[in-house]
């Protein structure tokens, strides 16, 4: 199994320095391109909750987010120390609604990160949220598909 | 994020280019909405240069797709890679807005 760990703040500029370090995962770890997609995607989601309503305070926190793969699967781990918030106790809820006016997008990047992924599972340890998912993939090259 | 405008007969089409994300999205939704504050209502938006979209994207575009609504418009949307049209489809986004593949495709959507 690969590792990899990148310490970030929790300011919303850090998300650019999220997506080289994807970017370079992808690459390093040939990940095909719409996993790289997928996974770019959960984690803005997640951490943009984590630094728009995880803390009280205007001091600087740090976010640990750890990758690990193995052929044919991603895990990603996400560990704050924001206030407790268990994504996955939110109902799952897309804009099924018919009309334009009456959308509801309240709870979206929620619906979309458990959409994605194949396996989240959420903890709280020693005053942490942790939330790990994962995303299997076909490993195997088809042709241009 | 880089935003291209162009004035057409009746109707604005505007070039996005680049990640349209939580860190980005308020130049498109500044320019879109300076668009509509002005009477435009009949937008199409190229996305043949975004290579990425997150819910920050979504609902910029949703926020416009409401206020253009409101005037009697519409946007349409076209050139969509297939990581945006996910995005769409598990957002449930692809029923409120008309996507073409093409700019041709996109133009008679914006006047049927």
């Amino acid at each position: 199994m690969k590792t990899k760990k990148i310490t970030i703040k929790n300011n919303i500029t850090e998300l650019d320095r999220i997506n080289e370090k994807i970017s370079g995962l992808t690459a390093d770890w040939n990940l095909p391109s719409s996993i790289a997609f997928n996974i770019n995607l959960v984690i803005e989601e997640i951490f943009s909750n984590i630094v728009f309503y995880g803390y009280a305070d205007n001091a600087e926190h740090t976010i640990n987010i750890t990758f690990s793969t193995n052929p044919g699967q991603v895990k990603i781990k996400i560990e704050d120390d924001a206030q407790e918030f268990n994504p996955l106790i939110l109902p799952l809820t897309n804009c099924s609604c018919s009309t334009v006016n009456n959308a509801q997008i309240g709870g979206l990047g929620i619906h979309i990160v458990k959409s994605l992924m194949d396996d989240l599972n959420y903890s709280r340890v020693n005053n942490k949220n942790i939330l790990v998912m994962s995303k299997t993939y076909n490993g195997q090259i088809n042709g241009s598909n | 994020m880089e935003v291209i405008d162009k004035k057409e007969d009746g109707f604005v089409v505007f070039e996005l280019r680049g990640r349209l994300d939580t860190a980005h999205y308020l130049e498109v939704e500044k320019r879109l909405n300076e668009a509509v504050v002005k009477g435009n209502s009949r937008i199409i938006v190229d996305l043949t240069s975004v290579d990425y979209i997150s819910s920050s994207g979504l609902r910029v575009l949703l926020l416009i797709l409401k206020k253009v609504k409101e005037l009697d418009g519409n946007i349409v949307l076209f050139g969509l890679n297939e990581n945006l049209k996910e995005v769409f489809e598990i957002s449930g986004f692809n029923k409120f807005f008309s996507i073409s593949d093409s700019y041709d495709g996109a133009k008679a959507a914006l006047f049927s």
